[in-house]
């Protein structure tokens, strides 16, 4: 399988912050979604993977160019859109749509005007002017008409209103139709994630979490209420977070299959057994590590 | 290095900022011509809207492009370009002092203007070249600090001790001997001390310039 | 083939068995008929907003139940040996199952559930 993104046992050492040991892979042709809390370490693997923070330690392949020695031929072909990014206030979109054709040869003017309007946004606007809505949008149709093979985005989705993030979603996944091209993506809302990503990479405390793919990640946790034949339960180790209430216990696994299901049943009275979203397996995660580390 | 993407970085900056040079470049011209036609009553005010327009030019220059660039989170943007922060440090010295040197030289050399006449001693301009490069020398210290420390109050602090360190440095070099002496006469006086204190000056511009880019280059993160 | 799914964010199933259910529906009612070609992974995909993996795991799924046929490096087709009144069948048989997984889990025995069954359907008759 070929990978848009290599990176192994990164490492970055700040005053009050520790990135260690980011390994992520991500397949050319496929969404990844990169879910953690605030101050997890997303932004700062993401600036590391564009070369604009040099790790202590690791190393970091992006489209095959090592980073941060290779970064120019790479940045050539990534799109790059943080959240906290901002254009030159004192300038026009359409200023900004020129120097970036000025850079990029495979700048595309007719797609560059098709999102314009798809956006909604007026080319001759100084930007000082944008909602953040119009800035999200700005900064993507300057990452997109280039036509990046790799796009890297922080927080595109947070804070816009349905419809421009229906908007951005279905960019998004216009950018896969051809297959050589790949997203990596973070966000609080784990709903986007969920819908558009084929991998799902999860980044507590400056850790990876899990990384896997998306089925077999979803697949894997189920939030079980069950009836403990007596409280002292001998398998913990499947469990990520537990809530008593009377005699019934609501579990969060994580190593959940029908093999486990039937050793489930031969602990306690099995009254259910439910699927659970990205946001709750986000909560659990969370919630069992803050546990961890009281 | 990519000499052609410097050159476009530094031709974005110069479209931002071109709006500003042009009107304050506009002062600079203003103020020679009130030194030419306006007489003794206006030489004071004069001589301040020179330095005025010539600082402003300078000061406005760095903190838009350098300074503000940082804090306004444009630089993502830009790093997010096929560049390195080695090329993007190098298109932040060439283009503030591409800007600033074609400000403070069109300007020097139009200023000269006012010894055509009689109302300035023609031994002044020895020490008028010294003030000229010492504007030179105080800009190149706030381009480097901003450019190393990356910081507003760094800047701010710079363009402070620049300002005040500029009069007492002229005013010290006023009080030589060798400027003193010939500063009333009608003919420009070339001597060692003259010559002596714009060759430190020279050297000093120079070696701010190298140093600053040095340790730019040896840093690691540019965010 | 238009790709017109529409896929619900708070349908507590899986995003890829809503596509299941969606693709077996339409076979059901008659308006992808056996043989046809079905829209690529990545155009069902896209035409969605979901995850190629997730529309990946339906076709296979599908596969499995033989309601499609994945011909490698070709495409997919709804499978020609396809029966409607078998597709109907197992909707069915899938709905039961689910029906007696609840009565299951609230203790009902076989022949009560069999009589629930019976007097829900004379009720409805009358």
């Amino acid at each position: 399988m070929e990978l848009a993104i290599e990176c192994q046992k990164l490492s970055k050492h700040y005053p009050h912050f520790d990135l260690s040991n980011i390994d992520l892979s991500v397949p050319t042709g496929s969404v990844m979604g990169f879910v953690g809390p605030n101050g997890a370490g997303k932004s700062t693997t993401m600036r590391i993977l564009m070369g604009l923070v040099t790790p202590d330690t690791g190393t970091v392949k992006v489209l095959g160019c090592d980073m941060p020695g290779q970064q120019v031929r790479a940045k050539q072909e990534v799109g790059f859109v943080a959240e906290d990014m901002r254009l030159y206030a004192s300038q026009s979109l359409g200023f900004h749509m020129d120097f970036m054709k000025s850079v990029f040869p495979a700048w595309d003017d007719k797609f560059a005007d098709a999102l314009l309007k798809r956006f909604d946004l007026v080319r001759d606007q100084k930007t000082k002017g944008y909602s953040h809505g119009q800035r999200i949008k700005a900064m993507l149709l300057l990452a997109l008409a280039r036509k990046p093979r790799l796009l890297i985005l922080d927080e595109p989705t947070t804070g816009l209103d349905p419809s421009a993030r229906h908007e951005i979603l279905q960019q998004l996944m216009d950018v896969l139709e051809d297959e050589t091209r790949t997203v990596l993506f973070s966000s609080h809302n784990t709903l986007d994630i969920e819908q558009i990503s084929d991998h799902i990479t999860f980044i507590l405390n400056g850790r990876i979490h899990s990384s896997s793919d998306k089925e077999t990640f979803l697949d894997s946790w189920r939030r079980i209420r069950i009836s403990f034949n007596d409280h002292d339960r001998p398998d913990d180790s499947a469990i990520v977070t537990s809530q008593i209430s009377g005699s019934l216990t609501v579990i969060t696994t994580n190593t959940f299959s029908d093999q486990s299901l039937n050793a489930w049943k031969l602990q306690g009275c099995v009254h259910a057994v439910e699927r659970m979203n990205l946001e709750e397996i986000f909560l659990a995660c969370v919630e069992n590590e803050r546990e961890q580390r009281s | 290095m990519n000499p052609s993407m410097i050159r476009k970085l530094v031709v974005k900056d110069l479209t931002i900022m071109k709006p500003w040079i042009l009107s304050y470049w506009a002062g600079g011209f203003c103020a020679i011509v009130l030194a030419i036609f306006g007489g003794e009553s206006f030489g004071t005010f004069a001589f301040i809207l020179f330095i005025t327009a010539l600082g402003a030019a300078g000061v406005h220059t760095i903190i838009q492009t350098i300074v503000l660039e940082r804090t306004e989170m444009n630089l993502p943007f830009i790093m997010s370009l096929p560049i390195t922060s080695r090329e993007y440090t190098l298109s932040k010295i060439i283009g503030n002092l591409a800007i600033f040197l074609g400000v403070w030289l069109t300007l020097s050399a139009a200023s000269f203007i006012i010894f055509i006449g009689d109302a300035l001693p023609r031994g002044v301009i020895p020490f008028f070249c010294i003030l000229l490069l010492s504007i030179l020398f105080a800009y190149t210290l706030m381009l480097t600090t901003s450019l190393v420390t990356e910081g507003m109050g760094w800047t701010i602090g710079a363009t402070v001790v620049a300002n005040i360190g500029t009069q007492m440095f002229l005013w010290s070099i006023s009080e030589l001997h060798g400027i003193r002496s010939v500063i009333g006469g009608n003919e420009p006086v070339w001597n060692s001390t003259s010559l002596g204190v714009i060759g430190a000056e020279l050297l000093v511009i120079v070696a701010c310039l190298i140093g600053a880019t040095f340790v730019q280059f040896g840093r690691k993160d540019i965010l | 083939m238009d790709v017109d799914i529409v896929l619900s964010q708070i349908d507590p199933r899986p995003m890829y068995q809503q596509i299941m259910d969606q693709v077996r529906q339409r076979v059901t009612i008659g308006d992808w008929s056996p043989g046809s070609k079905m829209p690529s992974i990545r155009e069902m995909a896209i035409a969605l907003k979901v995850s190629v993996i997730t529309v990946k795991r339906a076709y296979l799924e599908l596969e499995r139940q033989g309601v499609v046929i994945t011909r490698q490096g070709q495409g997919t087709w709804i499978s020609d040996q396809l029966n409607r009144q078998d597709m109907q069948y197992q909707e069915l048989e899938q709905v039961l199952e689910r029906v007696a997984s609840i009565a299951g889990s609230m203790s009902i025995t076989d022949e009560e559930l069999v009589s629930l069954v019976r007097d829900y359907l004379k009720q409805r008759g009358d």
